[in-house]
C-alpha cells in the first residue's frame, strides 16, 4: 500500500520540482567604486516631483547647488546649499538657500509653500550684490560654506548649517587677471585645505591649512581640444566640485567633477590625480553624467555606497533652471523617496 | 523543501540522462573537483581513480572498474569573497553529483561505459554580459553555474593500460528580438511598439581522453586531455518604427559574446603506495588560461533617423551613432596546477574499511594585474582539504558487492591583495579583494560485484 502511494506520489513531486526555479543571480554586491560615477538619472520612483528633478520654482529658479552629508556613514540625509532668486528689501536678489533631505533627494521647498531660508546674501562691499557657487565643507561639526562674490571667494560659518556668520574679507581675492569664482574646497587627510577655483576658462588649486586665507592658486586643469564636425572645439570648464579620499592603497585621490561645454552641449566631466599636489588628469572615457546634454553646476554628496549628484538643469516644459539628480554607480537601486521634511 | 523538490527533480533528470544521453557535457568540476574523495585528495586522482567520479578525473580509470556501480551525491562550495572589506555575495555552487559505471568484456578485453553528472541546484546554465568596465570574480561568479554531463568509454587492452575517452557538450544561445511600432516622442505613454523574440539553442561539443599505465602494484602514472569549450550568446535587436509621424527610425544592435569559456588542460599525474596502508598522489594541471576569452559583448550598433522635413522641433535633439565598445583583451597566462593527496586506511577489518584522506592544491592566478580599465578579479588559491570513507563489503545478501560513503571538506584561501589604478579617473579606482571558499560534500555508491 505505502509502496503504491509513493509510486503515485513520485511523479507529482518530480513535476513541482522542476517547477522550482533559480533565484537571481548575485555576484556583484557592494563593488568597489571611486564614487564619481557614471551617473545615471533619477527614475519616477525614486523622486516626489517630475523626475530627475527635485526642486523646481519658478520664481526661485534654483540652480548651481552645493552639497553636504549631513549623517556620513548613518544615513542619506543631505544638505543642499542653492543659488535662488529671492525678493529681498523689494528687490530681486540672487541669494544662497538651505534646504534638506532625509533621503537624498525629497528636498525641502519641493512641496509649494515651503521656503528655504536664505543662508548667505550679498551684504558686503567686496561681494557686490550677488552671491554663488556655493561650497559647504564639514569642519570640526559645523559647516563651512564658501561662496563667490565679486571680489573673490568667500567664507562662512555655522554651527548648524542654518545661520551663518561671514568672514569680513574674501579668503581669495580676486585680481586684473583673475576674476575667481565658483569655489569648491576639499580637506586633505593632512587637516589642510584644497581650494579649487575656476576663472578664464581653467581649474585652479590653492592649500591652506587654516581654510580661511588662501595664497594665489595655481592652474590644475587647462581646456583641451575636441574634435567636432565642425572641427576642433576647445572644452569649456567650469563649476569644480572637488572630493578627496584614501584608497584602498593608500593613497590620496582628488577627483573634480566639473562642467565641460563643447559648442552649445554640456556635460559633467572628470578631472583627476593622486597625491597631494600636480595637474589633473582629464578623464580619457568622456563625461561622468550626460542626460540631456544641458546638465551643469555639478554638486555630490558620497553617502557610502552610492554618490548621489545634483546638477543644474531646464526642464524641457520651462525656461528656467531647475535642480536635477541622478546617482551612480548606475546599477544602483534606491528605495522608495521619503516625503518632504518639515523644517529646512 | 525547495531544496527537496528541487534534488528529485535533479535524480529524475539525472535518470533520464543516464538513459538517453549519449554524449554528454561541461563544468564546474575544474574549480571544485568531482564526487568526495577527489575533492578530499587535493584532486590529485588522475592516476588512482576507478569509480564515476573517473568521467571527470581520467576516463581510463572506468576500465579498472570491479563492477557496477552507482553513485549519487551532494556538493556544495560557498564564497566569501569580498572586495574592500565588503561581501560581494558571489553565489554558492551547489548540486546533485552521481552517475554510473557500467564496466564488461568484449574479446576478453575489459571495457567500461560510464557517465558523470553534476546537476546544479538553482540553475541548469547561467548567461551573463556584463561590461568590461564592472569589477567581478571572474573564475567564481558565473564560470561554475552550469551543468556537467559526461560520458565517457574505457579499454584496457593490457593490464598495464588503460585507455578512455568521451564527449561533452552545452548549447550555445542564439536569438533575434524585433521592435517595431510608433513612438511619440512628445509622450512618451503615447506609444505603441510592438515587440517579437526568437530565440534557439546550438549544440557545443568538447573531447576528453584518458590513459594510465600501470608500473608496478605500487605505481601508476595518468595522462589527461580536457578540450576546451566556448559557450556563446548571439543576440540581434533590431527597431524600426514611426517617429510622431516626422520620421522613420532604424536601429539594429548585434551582441555577439563568449559567455563561458573552457581552457584546454593537460594532467600529468601518479599514484605510489609506499606502504600498505599509505597512498600518495600527485598531479600537475597544465591549463591553457592564455587562451581565454571574457563574456564581455561585442557590440555593433547602426542608427539611422533620417532629419524630417522642416528639421527637428525645438527641444529635440536626435540621438547620434552610438560608438562601439571598444574591447579591451585581458591579460591571462597559462598555469601549472599541482595538486597533492594522501590516502591512509585507517581501518582495515573483514567488512570494514575505513580511509582517511587529506589534500593541497595551489592554483596561481591566470589573470594578470587590473591596472587598466578591466576589472576581471581573481586571486592565487591555496586549497586544503579533509574527508573520510567508509566501505561497507558485502553488506547483505542483496548488495553482494560493497556500500561506499564518501564526505570531505575543503577550504580555500585568496589571500587579499591590492589593485592599483595607473589613471586616476577610473571610477572604479583601486581596490582590495580576497575572501575564503568553503566546500563540502558527501556521496554514497553502490558497486555489484
Amino acid at each position: 500500500m505505502s509502496a503504491r502511494l509513493v509510486l503515485r506520489l513520485a511523479p507529482l513531486v518530480l513535476v513541482a520540482a522542476c517547477a522550482t526555479l533559480g533565484g537571481d543571480g548575485k555576484g556583484d554586491v557592494d563593488l568597489p567604486n571611486a564614487g564619481v560615477g557614471p551617473f545615471r538619472k533619477l527614475g519616477s520612483s525614486e523622486c516626489l516631483g517630475t523626475a530627475p528633478f527635485l526642486l523646481d520654482d519658478a520664481q526661485a529658479h534654483y540652480r548651481d547647488p552645493g552639497a553636504i552629508a549631513l549623517t556620513p556613514g548613518a544615513g542619506p540625509a543631505v544638505a543642499l546649499y542653492l543659488v535662488a532668486d529671492r525678493d529681498v528689501g523689494g528687490q530681486s536678489r540672487q541669494v544662497i538657500v538651505r534646504s534638506r533631505a532625509t533621503d537624498a533627494r525629497s528636498f525641502f521647498g519641493g512641496r509649494g509653500g515651503q521656503l528655504p531660508p536664505i543662508a548667505v546674501q550679498a551684504d558686503a562691499p567686496w561681494e557686490g550684490t550677488a552671491v554663488s557657487g556655493p561650497a559647504p565643507l564639514a569642519v570640526d561639526g559645523g559647516i563651512w560654506l564658501y561662496y563667490a562674490g565679486d571680489g573673490g571667494i568667500g567664507l562662512a560659518r555655522s554651527s548648524d548649517g542654518i545661520v551663518f556668520t561671514k568672514v569680513a574679507q574674501p579668503v581669495l581675492a580676486s585680481d586684473a587677471s583673475h576674476a575667481w569664482h565658483a569655489p569648491t574646497v576639499a580637506r586633505f587627510p593632512d587637516g589642510r585645505y584644497h581650494l579649487v577655483v575656476a576663472a578664464n576658462g581653467s581649474l585652479f588649486e590653492s592649500v591652506s591649512t587654516s581654510g580661511d586665507a588662501f595664497p594665489a592658486p595655481v592652474e590644475i586643469l587647462a581646456p583641451t581640444a575636441f574634435s567636432t564636425d565642425a572641427g576642433p572645439v576647445v572644452e569649456g570648464i567650469d563649476d569644480p566640485v572637488a572630493l578627496v579620499r584614501v584608497t584602498a592603497a593608500g593613497r590620496t585621490h582628488l577627483r573634480v567633477l566639473y562642467t565641460q561645454t563643447i559648442d552649445t552641449k554640456s556635460a559633467i566631466a572628470l578631472a583627476a590625480r593622486y597625491g597631494d599636489d600636480g595637474p589633473l588628469v582629464h578623464s580619457s572615457t568622456g563625461p561622468v553624467y550626460s542626460a540631456t546634454e544641458t546638465q551643469r553646476s555639478p554638486a555630490v554628496a558620497e553617502l557610502g555606497d552610492y554618490t548621489m549628484l545634483y546638477v543644474s538643469d531646464v526642464r524641457r516644459s520651462t525656461s528656467y533652471p531647475s535642480i536635477a539628480g541622478a546617482v551612480g554607480p548606475a546599477l544602483t537601486v534606491l528605495p522608495a523617496p521619503d516625503d518632504y521634511p518639515k523644517s529646512p | 523543501m525547495r531544496r527537496a523538490l528541487s534534488s528529485a527533480c535533479s535524480v529524475g533528470l539525472a535518470l533520464a540522462v543516464a538513459l538517453f544521453a549519449r554524449r554528454a557535457s561541461a563544468n564546474p568540476m575544474d574549480a571544485f573537483g568531482f564526487g568526495s574523495r577527489g575533492p578530499a585528495m587535493g584532486n590529485a586522482v588522475s592516476a588512482d581513480v576507478v569509480d564515476v567520479s573517473a568521467g571527470y578525473y581520467n576516463p581510463a580509470g572506468l576500465a579498472r572498474a570491479p563492477g557496477i556501480e552507482l553513485s549519487v551525491g551532494y556538493f556544495r562550495t560557498s564564497h566569501f569573497l569580498s572586495m574592500n572589506g565588503k561581501d560581494n555575495e558571489v553565489d554558492p555552487v551547489g548540486g546533485l553529483v552521481g552517475g554510473i559505471v557500467l564496466p564488461g568484456k568484449i574479446l576478453g578485453i575489459p571495457v567500461a561505459f560510464g557517465v558523470a553528472v553534476h546537476l546544479p541546484d538553482d540553475r541548469i546554465s547561467r548567461v551573463r554580459a556584463l561590461r568590461q568596465e564592472q569589477p567581478r570574480w571572474e573564475l567564481y561568479d558565473n564560470r561554475n553555474q552550469r551543468l556537467f554531463l559526461a560520458a565517457n568509454l574505457a579499454i584496457s587492452p593490457w593490464p598495464w593500460l588503460q585507455l578512455g575517452g568521451g564527449i561533452s557538450f552545452m548549447s550555445s544561445t542564439a536569438g533575434r528580438l524585433d521592435i517595431t511600432g510608433s513612438a511619440n516622442i512628445f509622450n512618451a505613454t503615447q506609444s505603441q511598439l510592438r515587440h517579437e523574440v526568437d530565440a534557439y539553442l546550438t549544440a557545443v561539443r568538447y573531447p576528453q581522453v584518458g590513459a594510465r599505465v600501470e608500473l608496478s602494484k605500487r605505481a601508476a602514472l595518468a595522462l589527461v586531455y580536457r578540450g576546451e569549450f566556448r559557450l556563446e550568446l548571439d543576440l540581434h535587436a533590431r527597431l524600426q518604427g514611426d517617429l510622431s509621424q516626422l520620421t522613420t527610425a532604424y536601429y539594429a544592435l548585434a551582441a555577439y559574446s563568449i559567455n563561458a569559456f573552457l581552457p584546454q588542460q593537460v594532467v600529468f599525474g601518479g599514484s605510489f603506495l609506499p606502504h600498505d596502508r599509505v597512498r600518495v598522489n600527485a598531479d600537475l594541471t597544465w591549463v591553457n588560461w592564455g587562451a581565454y576569452i571574457p563574456p564581455v559583448a561585442t557590440l555593433t550598433a547602426a542608427l539611422d533617423i533620417p532629419p524630417p522635413q522642416g528639421g527637428w522641433p525645438p527641444g529635440i535633439t536626435p540621438p547620434s551613432q552610438p560608438t562601439p565598445t571598444a574591447i579591451v583583451l585581458p591579460r591571462f597566462s597559462d598555469r601549472l596546477v599541482p595538486h597533492v593527496g594522501v590516502e591512509v586506511k585507517a581501518l582495515d577489518l573483514p567488512h570494514w574499511e575505513v580511509d582517511v584522506r587529506g589534500g593541497w592544491e595551489w592554483a596561481r592566478t591566470p589573470i594578470g594585474s587590473q591596472t587598466g580599465i578591466t576589472n576581471y578579479i581573481d586571486r592565487d588559491r591555496h586549497t586544503f582539504s579533509l574527508g573520510a570513507g567508509i566501505r561497507l563489503i558485502a553488506p547483505g545478501k542483496f548488495l553482494p558487492g560493497d556500500l561506499r560513503l564518501d564526505f570531505h571538506t575543503s577550504f580555500s584561501w585568496l589571500p587579499t591583495s591590492v589593485t592599483t589604478k595607473a589613471d586616476p579617473t577610473d571610477v572604479v579606482g583601486d581596490y582590495s579583494a580576497g575572501g575564503t571558499l568553503w566546500s563540502g560534500g558527501v556521496n554514497l555508491a553502490v558497486g555489484f560485484r
